[in-house]
């Protein structure tokens, strides 16, 4: 069965980037959403598998929306997103809870791999 | 990416970046008008963010690498790192407008991008992000100490529990080391309890770290933490030993690997930011215990010859000795601190070549040697502008057009070389090409013409003297002016300023295989070995690196070395004539002198005698420019044969002779020039 995910992420461009990327190797892209807010209420509408979930973006960031979601379901498993040169937002969105980060610019193996492995947890 | 696809995301690429552009560029103007405003930045941050994001994976490198320098910048303005002032206002705009062109570039498809092209704004984010950084880098332990009590303590904590060390090698993960620790440590913590970890401190440790461990106990078997671990890294990226294998010494090949890699990086890595300011505050300070240095050594000699003997006499003669190594030992060290690669100047250069030779069509290829070798700071500042000079000279002058190149059977493509090297106490930088090379006879016939030297004079001269002629003031033998190297003014601003370093610059060239450009520089500056002379009761000095010779000249010997040849005095020194100064006559002193010292100076071969009525001794002198008052258009005008000046060690002041500057004001040929 594929995995049903949710892309959230401010920028259409990196939405459309991993969406083909996850689409190309079976996953199924049940929702997008461009800041916290609607990630949060998309993943209780959709209940995804798996969240990749960028760290910047307005109205509510990825990090409060990380554990906005897993009070909601602390089984969630989120992705972190992020650029490099910014580790300790991810090492606060690991301390949230996060299960794995992606580093932008991010390859194609990279990330297929980072998902597999979260969904293993 | 499928080439649709590709034109796909190119275009909404393209149309975010506007979007992201215009918002940043808007947010800037508001930072500008009214000062620092946390929402505006964020909105900033954000923007630079993404662009980053989305250029990063279409692999547009120049948009990602500037605006994560930006974006370095913005944050630490977000978190008060930072305050903003105009000189950040002014290059966020610059970047902009940069990724704006960037941006263009990319729509019509020529997104050939050059790092050069942005490498200077990259430099001056970089500049400033790291100036008030004080983030430590993480210090590292090389192995894992564990005393007898907390092997006790470890033991009886969890008896009857497992005991795991875990080792891990990331050999697959190269980027985001410690993050990768971080989540493994934080996964691991719901599974047992981690006691030690290696490096101490493994969740605050930043960059690379492809050697860790972890000491746990827990109630989980081996196989249920592997499976944790896998969340994260791969199977064959870690070990489990268990407290038997430890005892049994498994994990030792670890430690041993894990060290050696931590040594060889902590020998690059164990460093602090100075400002250069206070280094150059040091470097002062320093000159001036060199001078109190030189002023104890006199006193001391004065003790000794006036055979002084009592207890704190003889104290401060076996002081001084000490005060004397240590002085010396302490310039040399923070001259070391000075010092720094001439590749941090040679990276300026490939955008520089690039578009010099665009515009006079002309292919190059640039070439580097010697990036690591070492220069004191301020040299090195001084010597970037005649290096882009000559390397400007080079491709505009010296190499030919692909199709001339071709005709001679040379490939079209011509190479400019940047080689660096240590020649005892000096650097060499050389520009080297392989383009037409000078031929001396025009320059001959060109400085014919313009009266800087007489035929019969350079029928005289040697081919290395007539290549120098290029340096000479206002000298060109270019058919035309072009914009890029003007009218030769240049290759005597290039002398003049490395002169000013007591450099040389050096010239050879063959014609058609190429010319070779050196110039030659002292390590360091400031400080220098030199002979102390005296002249009608004023001491002067002059650098050792240039003395060959001293000689007492009296009745015995003074008919010998000096003679008279045309009506000029010359000194017959190693059966060589050489042009003899008498420097009381040099500086119009008055009453010249028969008897004293020769002194044989030379620089680059040139010789001269220089006649001095007494000499003092060798002494370290502190090199002061006398730059306000002496040279072109300041208060006492040039005076030829000054570098500067130096304080004795009796607190007054000396000239430093300059041998160059004196060799020059000969004729080519040998008559004094009229001053």
């Amino acid at each position: 069965m594929s995995a049903k995910v949710l892309v959230v992420d401010d920028a259409s461009f990196m939405r459309l980037n991993l969406k083909n990327i996850l689409e190309s190797e079976g996953f199924e892209i049940i929702g997008e959403a461009t800041n916290g807010v609607e990630a949060i209420q998309q993943y209780k509408a959709e209940n995804p598998d798996i969240v990749t979930m960028d760290i910047t973006m307005p109205e509510m960031d990825g990090l409060v929306a990380t554990e906005k979601i897993l009070e909601f379901d602390p089984n969630a498993r989120i992705v972190v997103v992020s650029a490099m040169g910014q580790e300790s937002y991810i090492k606060k969105a690991i301390m949230k809870g996060a299960k794995n980060f992606i580093v932008k610019p991010f390859k194609k193996d990279k990330i297929i791999d980072t998902m597999n492995k979260a969904l293993q947890g | 990416m499928a080439d649709m696809d590709f034109e796909k995301f190119k275009k909404l690429f393209l149309q975010e970046a506007d979007e992201q552009l215009e918002i940043m560029e808007k947010g800037v103007l508001q930072l500008e008008e009214n000062g620092e405003d946390r929402k505006v930045i964020d909105e900033i941050f954000r923007m630079a963010h993404s662009l980053k994001g989305s250029a990063g994976s279409m692999g547009y490198t120049a948009i990602a690498s500037l605006t994560h320098e930006m974006e370095n910048v913005l944050d630490k303005l977000r978190t008060g790192d930072k305050q903003l002032n105009d000189e950040i206002v002014d290059l966020l705009f610059i970047s902009i407008d940069t990724l704006k062109n960037l941006r263009q570039n990319v729509e019509k498809g020529s997104h050939e991008e050059d790092e050069g092209e942005i490498e200077h704004l990259l430099f001056q984010f970089r500049d400033i992000s790291a100036a008030s950084s004080d983030k430590k880098d993480s210090a590292v332990e090389k192995k894992m100490v564990l005393t007898t009590e907390e092997v006790q303590l470890f033991k009886d904590k969890f008896q009857e529990k497992n005991k795991f060390l875990i080792c891990f090698e990331l050999i697959h993960q190269q980027e985001m080391q410690s993050m990768l620790a971080f989540l493994i440590l934080n996964n691991l913590k719901d599974e047992g309890e981690i006691v030690k970890t290696l490096p101490d401190g493994l969740e605050d440790v930043e960059g690379d770290l492809p050697f860790f461990s972890l000491l746990m106990g827990t109630e989980k078997s081996p196989e249920e933490l592997g499976a944790v671990i896998q969340q994260s890294v791969e199977q064959d990226e870690f070990t489990i030993y268990s407290w038997e294998d430890i005892e049994q010494g498994a994990a030792r090949n670890f430690f041993q690997e894990m060290k050696e890699t931590f040594v060889r990086r902590d020998v690059s890595r164990d460093s602090i930011r100075v400002d250069i300011e206070k280094v150059d505050q040091l470097m002062k300070l320093v000159g001036e215990l060199v001078i109190d240095k030189e002023r104890l050594l006199e006193i001391s000699k004065n003790i000794k010859a006036e055979g002084r003997d009592n207890e704190d006499a003889q104290a401060l003669l076996e002081t001084i000795p000490h005060v004397d190594f240590i002085a010396t030992e302490l310039h040399e060290s923070v001259m070391d601190i000075r010092m720094y690669p001439v590749g941090s100047i040679f990276k300026r250069f490939p955008r520089l070549v690039r578009d010099i030779s665009r515009q006079t069509g002309k292919e190059v290829r640039l070439e580097f040697s010697g990036e690591d070798t070492e220069l004191d700071r301020t040299i090195l500042q001084e010597v970037f502008d005649p290096l882009v000079h000559l390397v400007r000279n080079a491709i505009d002058h010296g190499i030919e057009s692909p199709a001339e190149r071709e005709a001679q059977g040379k490939s079209a493509t011509a190479t400019v070389a940047l080689n660096a090297w240590q020649e005892e106490n000096n650097i060499v930088i050389e520009v080297k090409d392989d383009g037409a090379g000078i031929d001396p006879e025009k320059i001959k016939t060109r400085a014919i013409q313009r009266g800087l030297l007489t035929e019969k004079n350079a029928e005289e001269m040697d081919r290395e003297s007539i290549l120098d002629l290029i340096m000479e003031p206002g000298f060109s033998t270019s058919e035309t002016v072009s914009d890029l190297s003007g009218r030769g003014v240049g290759m005597d601003v290039v002398r003049t300023n490395i002169e000013k370093l007591d450099g040389e610059v050096e010239i050879a060239s063959e014609p058609e295989k190429g010319t070779s450009i050196s110039i030659v520089l002292p390590l360091t500056l400031a400080i220098v070995q030199a002979l102390m002379i005296v002249e009608k009761n004023a001491d002067y000095a002059i650098p050792l690196s240039a003395i060959f010779e001293t000689i007492a000249v009296g009745e015995n010997n003074k008919k010998e070395l000096i003679k008279t040849v045309k009506n000029r005095e010359v000194v017959i020194w190693r059966e060589q004539v050489i042009p003899l100064i008498r420097l009381s006559d040099f500086f119009n002193l008055g009453e010249l002198r028969e008897e004293g010292f020769l002194i044989i100076a030379g620089v680059k071969g040139k010789m001269v005698g220089i006649m001095v009525e007494d000499v003092r001794g060798e002494q370290e002198i502190v090199i002061k420019s006398l730059g306000d008052f002496l040279g072109k258009d300041k208060l006492f005008g040039e005076i030829p044969g000054i570098s500067g000046a130096t304080i004795k060690g009796n607190g007054e002041v000396a000239l430093i002779l300059d041998i160059q500057g004196m060799l020059r004001c000969f004729k080519k040929g040998g008559d004094l020039i009229e001053r």
